[in-house]
């Protein structure tokens, strides 16, 4: 895909291809299913603390009662923003060659909030855990292909977040 | 005003209450400039102050970016997490 | 004393005419491909270690057309990309089986020649120039 630019009054614009519009919708997709299952259940799985962190580091309790007030809403919130995503990328996923999507200033923020959620939750599974930890050590083809794809998430990320700069 | 057995306890709990902190972790994942776009967008920081304290963040692997009572500190966190930052709160002094 | 400016610190291809060269139809793709994996096999770890990311090719002439370049190093850092397509690899260090046969008289300086230009191409996507490469002794 091209960088993301700026489109005038806050809005940018980024010509994709068909395959990563139907990626970028797949992988949010994804961890809209995982955050829909954990839905009232106690944090389940490393991804799912990752998306909704412990609000008190030493105090279990206190925690606790925090997750029991914001978890929901919260997850309501991620949920939405990953139905925006999707929604930018169907068009661009079912065109037969690159095409322009626009965000506007609603969807830029769904998408950033988007894109860090799906990044985190490739990372629990790259065993990123550290700065400098670049994923898998294995060989295995579907790890590597993981990396490249973390990888360009945060290059499409990034080219989002220069466009607000501009 | 009279001095209720609840009115003492507002007032000394008041007194117990010394200001939080909001605390935000360094993580591998996110990215530098995202991190110090959500200091700007959401703490509305100076652009130089942004960057300083995600490099504090990214250096020292954490920094405070807020204070203040303890449910506005747990409002913070709360839009922290919704910006997919990792933040936590704590009691100023702990 | 020798003028340093006369000696050729790139990676160009030499006068033709001067040297001998190796006839292309000897040494195919294929055979071209398993001498640069030998030469890159022989390199020391710490100059190795640190390529992440980054995938050797060869290709028979660089798209100019022209046999004046052995080798390049075709990076750009990810933050100045103005566009980066999912399955892309970022970093790649080609080196050019023609150029590169016709600058060598026989095997043993293809050899040579092809672990020079490695050389040359992994201190690029280092940032490191000729003076630093003499000092770590990687040529």
């Amino acid at each position: 895909m091209r960088a993301f630019e700026p489109d005038g009054d806050g809005s940018v614009r980024a010509v994709v291809e068909p395959v990563e519009a139907a990626l970028l919708a797949q992988l949010a997709g994804q961890v809209a299913g995982l955050l829909a299952e954990q839905r009232g259940g106690a944090a389940a799985n490393l991804a799912i603390l990752r998306l909704l962190p412990d609000a008190y580091p030493d105090d279990s309790e206190a925690s606790a009662e925090f997750r029991r007030f914001t978890a929901d809403e919260l997850t309501e919130k991620k949920l939405r923003n990953a139905r925006i995503l999707i929604a930018d990328c169907a068009g661009a996923a079912d065109a037969d060659g690159p095409s322009t999507i626009h965000l506007d200033a609603a969807s830029i923020g769904a998408w950033l909030r988007s894109l860090t959620d799906v990044r985190l939750v490739l990372a629990t599974r790259l065993g990123i855990t550290e700065d400098g930890d670049l994923g898998p050590d294995d060989d295995e083809e579907e790890a590597l292909m993981l990396s490249d794809v973390y990888d360009w998430l945060g290059f499409v990320q990034d080219s989002l977040v220069s466009a607000l700069e501009d | 005003m009279t001095l209720t057995a609840e009115s003492v306890d507002t007032s000394a709990q008041a007194a117990l209450d010394s200001p939080w902190v909001t605390i935000v972790w360094n993580d591998p994942v996110n990215l530098m400039s995202y991190v110090a776009w959500v200091f700007r967008s959401y703490f509305g920081f100076s652009r130089d102050e942004a960057e300083i304290r995600m490099l504090r963040v990214h250096n020292d692997g954490r920094a405070v970016v807020a204070t203040g009572s303890r449910e506005e500190m747990e409002r913070h966190v709360e839009a922290m997490h919704d910006f997919g930052l990792w933040a936590t709160l704590t009691k100023a002094d702990a | 004393m020798a003028d340093e400016s006369e000696h050729d610190h790139g990676q160009d291809a030499w006068d033709e005419q001067e040297h001998g060269s190796i006839d292309p139809t000897t040494i195919d793709a294929a055979a071209f491909e398993v001498l640069v994996i030998a030469e890159l096999d022989e390199l020391p770890d710490d100059m190795v270690d640190g390529l992440e990311n980054v995938i050797f090719v060869t290709d028979d002439r660089p798209e100019d057309g022209t046999l004046d370049i052995l080798g390049l190093y075709d990076g750009v850092a990810l933050t100045e990309r103005d566009r980066y397509g999912f399955g892309e690899l970022p970093d790649r260090i080609i080196l050019y089986r023609e150029p590169l046969l016709a600058a060598c008289a026989d095997l043993d300086e293809l050899k040579d020649q092809i672990h020079v230009t490695l050389v040359h191409e992994i201190a690029h996507f280092y940032g490191i120039d000729d003076d630093q490469l003499h000092e770590l002794g990687w040529a």
